[in-house]
C-alpha cells in the first residue's frame, strides 16, 4: 500500500489535536471515476481526513497526493488550482455574487486559469466559451435558469448543488464532498443523488462523507469506514454493513 | 543589579494603567465580544472631567465620585445600552466600526463642551505626589507612584474576588463562554453584560485618573498611548486571559522604563525607539501569536443561533436609483465644477478642491475596506508617505511635484505592500490593531525625523508647474482642475479593478474566504493587492493635499485622522466611487460650514462628531447610511410616481431584482 494510487491517495495519515488522536495512520485510495462513500459515527474523523485532503488543515504525519504529485505543505489555493475541488459541511458560498458570478470566479481562478496580469484590468463577464461552461455546469445541478439570482435567496438544498458545481467547473481530478445532503429534504437528496451518479462519467474520483446511508448505498462503489480515527472496514457497502466492528460502532457494544 | 531594578521600578506605575485598562478590555471582550478602542477616549474622558472639577474647587474625593465612579459606568452602561448590543455578535466589522467611532467622537465632545483650553496636571487621589515615601531598591518612591500601585493592587484584588467568589461573578464568567447557554439557565445575559461594561468601563475611567497626574498636561494623545499599551498588554494574554493582561501591562511599563534607563537621552534609541515600544510589542505580538489570529471563530457552542452578519451588499440598487443617482450626480458635479471656476469665492474654491483631493484619499478606503474587505486604521499614514516622498524629492532634489506625487504614491504603495506582508494571516479585528499599531509607528518614530516629516515647522511643497502656468500664481482654479483630472483618472482605476476579475475575487474573499480559496483564489495576493492599490491611492491623495497646502507637517497625517477617515467613508459609502467623493467634498464643505459658527463651535470637531455619530449606523447599513437614506428616498419618490400612473400588471414591480426586498426586512417602510 506504499505505492500512490489511483487520483487521490492518502497514506498512514495522522491528525492529532493536542492529546486527541483524529486519525490514526489511515490509508486510502480514490481512483479514476470512482465514488468512494466515508462513513462513521460523529467524531470517527471523516471531516479531519477531508481537510487534510483540501488542505484547511496539515496533518500531523503521512501524506496526501493528487496524481501520484504530494499535497503535502501545499496552500489550498494551490491544491484548488492542481485539481482538487471540495464543497463544505457549513456552505461556504460567496453572499454577494450571484449564482454565474460563483461559477465565474471559480473557473478562472481554478485549474485553466489564464493570465495573471490580465485579471486587474479585464472585465468579470463570461466570454462566449466560458459561457457554454457555466450553462452546462447549472444544467447539471439543475439551476439552468438561475444565473442572475443572489446567493442569499437560495434554499439551503440549492446552496449546496451550487457548491458541487463551484467545484465541479474547473474540472478538478477529485471532488471531496462534505456531507453535501445534511438539511436537504427527500427531493434535493435524490437530485444530490443523480448528479453524484454522472461524475464517474466524467473521470473524476469523488470522496464521499456521509451520514444519509441510503445516499451511499445508491452511488458509492466502495465504502470506507471510519471509527474514532481508524479504517474498521472498507469494501462493497452491503459488504461492510455485514462486519462486527461496523456494526459494533454504529450500534454500540454488545450488538454485534 | 542595583541600577537594572532603579531603571525597572518607574516603570511599574505606568505599567500599572496599562494592565487596568487591559484588563478591562479583555473583560468587555470576552463576555460581549466587542473590542472597545473606545476605552482610551473613556479613560481620557473621565481623567479631563476629574481635572476640571478639581479646578473648579471641588473636593478630590467628590470629583473622583462624580468622574470615575459615577460617570465612567453610567458611559458604559449607556455605550451597551444604546450601541453596542444593537450590533449582531457575529458582526464583527460593525462593532470595530462603532469602538472607532467612539474613540473619535469623545475627545471631541469633551472639547466642544470645555473648550480647548489647555488642562495641567490635577492633584493625585489620596498621597502626596511630592514626598518620597520610602527607597525601593535605592529608587525614590513618591506618593503619585505608590498611589498607583496600591489602586491598581486593590482593584484587581477586589475584582478576582468578585469574579471568583460571587455568584455575579460566576455568571459573568459564564457569559464569558457563551451568554447563550446563560439564557438558557434562566439567567437575564443582558444585564450581566450590562454589569460587565460598566465594570470595565469603571476601570477605564480609574486608570484614567491614576494616569492624569503623570503627564504635565490632561490630552487625548497620551490616552492614545495608554490605549495601544493596554492592547499590547491584552495581546499577550490571547485578549483572552485576565491575569496575562496584568502581567502584560506591568511587564510593558517595567520595559519602557528600563528602555528609557538604558538608552542615552541623545540616543537614536531613546527618541525613536522608545516610544515606539508599546506599538511594536503589539504589532510583533499579533503577527506572532497563533492564538490571536482564530479570534474571530467563536467558541461560543450557540454561536449558530445568531443571524449571520448582514452581507457587506445586501441591497443591489435599482434601476431606477442608479439612473436617479447617475443623472443627478453629475449634473450636481458639473454644476459644482462650473461654479468653481467661474463665480465661487477664493476660499470656496480652496475647500472643494480640498475636497476633491481628499476624494482621492478616501478612495483609497473604497479599495481596502469596500473591496478588501478589511478596516485599516492608517490610511493617513500612507497618504503621509506619499506626501513626504513628493516634499522631499522637490525640497532637496528639485523633482517637479507632480513627478514627485508619482514617485510618492509609488512609495506608498510599496510600504503598504511590504504591511500587508506581515498582515497575511490577519482578519478583521486582529487586522485592524495592527494598522492601528503601524500609523501610531509611523507616527512616533518616523514622521516626527526631518528627513522623513521635515523640520518642525513642516517642509514647504511647492504648486506644480505645468508648461508655463504655475498653478500656484493662477489662483486655485488651475489646481482644482487639477486635482479633478487626478481624481477623474483614480476613479477610473478604481472602477476598472471593480469590474475585472480581481473584483470578484475580492467579492468571493470579502464572502469566504475558506470557499474563496477552495476553488484556487490565492487570498495572499489579493491582500497584497489591495493594500499596495489602496496605500498608493491614498499617497497619491496626500502628496497633492501637500501641494493644495503648499506646505506639510507630520500633524497632517497622524493617526487620529485615518480614524477620522473611517468614520466619514463608513457614513457616506464605503463601497461606491461616488461615496468617496461624497465623504471627500461633504466633509470638507460641512467643515467649512462650520467654521462660521463662533469660538470653540467652528473648529471641525462638530464635523467630526456627526461623522461619528453617522458612521455607528454601519452596523445595520453597511452599503453607508447616505447611500440607505438615497434608496429610501428615491423608492418613496417611485411610489408616488406610481400612485399616479399606476403600472399596467404589474410589470414594474416585477422587474425589479430578486434580491433587492427579500434581503432587507426593515425596507418595508
Amino acid at each position: 500500500m506504499s505505492e500512490h494510487q489511483g487520483v487521490l491517495s492518502v497514506r498512514s495519515l495522522s491528525v492529532s489535536f493536542g492529546g486527541l488522536v483524529a486519525l490514526d495512520r489511515v490509508d486510502l485510495d480514490v481512483a479514476e471515476g470512482e465514488i468512494v462513500g466515508l462513513i462513521g459515527p460523529n467524531g470517527a474523523g471523516k471531516s479531519t481526513l477531508v481537510n487534510c485532503a483540501g488542505g484547511q488543515l496539515e496533518p500531523t504525519s503521512g501524506s496526501v497526493a493528487l496524481d501520484g504529485v504530494p499535497l503535502t505543505g501545499k496552500a489550498p489555493y494551490r491544491r484548488a488550482r492542481l485539481g482538487v475541488g471540495r464543497t463544505f459541511q457549513r456552505v461556504a458560498l460567496f453572499p454577494e455574487l450571484t449564482v454565474e458570478a460563483h461559477l465565474l470566479a471559480a473557473l478562472r481562478a481554478g485549474r485553466q486559469r489564464p493570465g495573471r496580469w490580465s485579471e486587474l484590468v479585464d472585465h468579470a463577464r463570461p466570454s462566449a466559451a466560458e459561457a457554454r461552461q457555466i450553462d452546462e455546469m447549472l444544467g447539471l445541478v439543475g439551476l439552468a435558469d438561475q444565473h442572475d439570482t443572489q446567493v442569499t435567496t437560495l434554499p439551503l438544498g440549492a446552496c449546496r448543488l451550487l457548491e458541487i458545481a463551484r467545484a465541479l467547473i474547473a474540472r478538478p481530478r477529485v471532488l471531496l464532498a462534505d456531507e453535501p445532503s445534511a438539511g436537504l429534504d427527500r427531493r434535493e437528496s435524490a437530485m444530490l443523488a443523480s448528479v453524484l451518479a454522472q461524475l464517474p462519467a466524467r473521470e473524476i474520483g469523488v470522496l464521499l462523507v456521509e451520514h444519509d446511508l441510503g445516499l451511499v448505498a445508491r452511488v458509492c462503489d466502495r465504502v470506507v469506514v471510519l471509527d474514532v480515527g481508524h479504517v474498521i472496514a472498507e469494501g462493497s457497502f452491503d459488504g461492510v454493513m455485514e462486519t462486527a466492528e461496523v456494526r459494533r460502532a454504529y450500534l454500540g457494544q454488545g450488538v454485534a | 543589579m542595583n541600577t537594572f531594578l532603579s531603571y525597572a521600578v518607574p516603570g511599574i506605575p505606568f505599567g500599572c494603567t496599562y494592565a487596568i485598562v487591559a484588563i478591562g478590555l479583555v473583560l468587555t471582550y470576552r463576555t460581549t465580544g466587542v473590542f472597545n478602542f473606545g476605552f482610551g477616549a473613556q479613560a481620557f474622558l473621565s481623567a479631563y472631567v476629574y481635572t476640571v472639577l478639581t479646578e473648579d474647587g471641588v473636593s478630590v474625593p467628590l470629583a473622583f465620585l462624580i468622574s470615575v465612579v459615577i460617570l465612567a459606568p453610567a458611559l458604559g452602561w449607556a455605550l451597551d445600552r444604546f450601541l453596542f448590543r444593537r450590533i449582531s455578535p457575529t458582526n464583527t466589522t460593525g462593532k470595530l466600526v462603532s469602538a472607532v467611532a467612539v474613540l473619535v467622537a469623545l475627545p471631541q465632545i469633551v472639547t466642544l463642551l470645555f473648550g480647548s483650553s489647555t488642562r495641567f496636571a490635577p492633584p493625585t487621589l489620596f498621597l502626596n505626589p511630592g514626598r518620597v515615601y520610602f527607597h525601593a531598591f535605592s529608587t525614590p518612591i513618591n506618593g503619585l507612584e505608590l498611589e498607583t500601585v496600591i489602586v491598581t493592587v486593590v482593584t484587581v484584588v477586589l475584582l478576582s474576588l468578585v469574579l471568583r467568589g460571587s455568584q455575579l461573578g460566576m455568571t459573568i464568567r459564564a457569559a464569558v463562554e457563551s451568554p447563550r447557554l446563560l439564557e438558557l439557565e434562566g439567567v437575564r445575559s443582558e444585564r450581566v453584560l450590562s454589569v460587565a461594561w460598566m465594570g470595565s468601563s469603571l476601570m477605564a475611567g480609574l486608570a484614567g485618573v491614576l494616569l492624569a497626574p503623570q503627564y504635565p498636561t490632561v490630552q487625548p494623545e497620551d490616552y492614545a498611548i495608554l490605549l495601544v499599551a493596554a492592547l499590547a498588554a491584552a495581546a499577550l494574554g490571547s485578549l483572552a486571559d485576565i491575569p496575562l493582561a496584568l502581567v502584560g501591562g506591568v511587564a510593558l511599563g517595567v520595559i519602557e522604563g528600563l528602555a528609557s534607563g538604558y538608552f542615552s537621552p541623545s540616543s537614536v534609541w531613546h527618541t525613536g525607539l522608545l516610544p515606539a515600544i508599546p506599538f511594536l510589542l503589539l504589532a510583533l505580538l499579533l503577527v506572532g501569536r497563533r492564538r490571536l489570529r482564530s479570534l474571530e471563530e467563536s467558541d461560543d457552542p450557540l454561536a449558530g443561533c445568531d443571524p449571520p452578519p448582514p452581507p457587506s451588499i445586501l441591497v443591489t440598487r435599482s434601476h431606477e436609483l442608479d439612473r436617479v443617482v447617475r443623472v443627478g450626480g453629475r449634473v450636481l458635479a458639473l454644476a459644482t465644477i462650473i461654479s468653481v471656476l467661474t463665480w465661487v469665492p477664493g476660499d470656496w474654491g480652496f475647500t472643494l478642491t480640498s475636497g476633491v483631493v481628499y476624494s482621492i484619499v478616501f478612495l483609497s478606503i473604497t479599495l481596502i475596506t469596500g473591496m478588501g474587505g478589511e478596516v485599516s486604521l492608517c490610511q493617513a499614514t500612507f497618504a503621509g508617505v506619499g506626501a513626504f516622498i513628493a516634499a522631499q524629492l522637490a525640497v532637496h532634489h528639485g523633482v517637479p511635484i507632480l513627478l514627485g506625487a508619482v514617485i510618492g504614491a509609488g512609495g506608498a504603495a510599496v510600504v503598504g505592500a511590504v504591511g500587508a506582508l506581515p498582515a497575511l494571516r490577519l482578519r478583521g479585528l486582529p487586522l485592524a490593531l495592527l494598522t492601528l499599531a503601524l500609523a501610531l509607528l509611523a507616527d512616533n518614530a518616523v514622521f516626527p525625523y526631518s528627513w522623513a516629516g521635515g523640520p518642525p515647522g513642516g517642509l514647504p511643497v511647492p504648486r506644480p508647474m505645468i508648461g508655463s502656468i504655475n498653478l500656484a500664481t493662477t489662483s486655485s482654479k488651475g489646481f482644482f482642475v487639477l486635482a479633478l483630472a487626478f481624481l477623474f483618472v483614480c476613479a477610473v482605476a478604481v472602477k476598472r479593478v471593480q469590474r475585472a476579475t480581481v473584483g470578484l475575487y475580492l467579492g468571493a474573499l470579502r464572502g469566504s474566504s475558506i470557499g474563496a480559496e477552495s476553488v484556487g483564489i490565492n487570498p495572499s495576493t489579493a491582500k497584497i493587492l489591495v493594500f499596495a492599490l489602496s496605500a498608493g491611492m491614498a499617497g497619491l491623495g496626500g502628496a497633492l493635499y501637500g501641494s493644495l497646502q503648499q506646505t506639510v507637517t507630520p500633524a497632517d497625517f497622524n493617526y487620529q485622522l485615518s480614524l477620522v477617515f473611517v468614520v466619514v467613508v463608513v457614513t457616506t459609502g464605503v463601497r461606491t466611487i461616488e461615496g468617496a467623493i461624497q465623504a471627500g467634498v461633504g466633509f470638507m464643505v460641512l467643515q467649512q460650514l462650520l467654521s462660521y459658527l463662533p469660538g470653540r463651535w467652528g473648529g471641525g470637531g462638530i464635523a467630526i462628531v456627526l461623522f461619528a455619530f453617522g458612521s455607528l449606523t454601519y452596523a445595520a447599513h453597511p452599503e453607508g447610511v447616505v447611500e440607505y437614506e438615497k434608496r429610501i428616498w428615491t423608492q418613496r419618490a417611485e411610489r408616488l410616481i406610481h400612485r399616479r400612473h399606476p403600472p399596467t400588471n404589474g410589470v414594474v414591480m416585477a422587474a425589479a431584482p430578486v434580491g433587492v426586498l427579500e434581503g432587507v426586512p426593515d425596507e418595508h417602510v
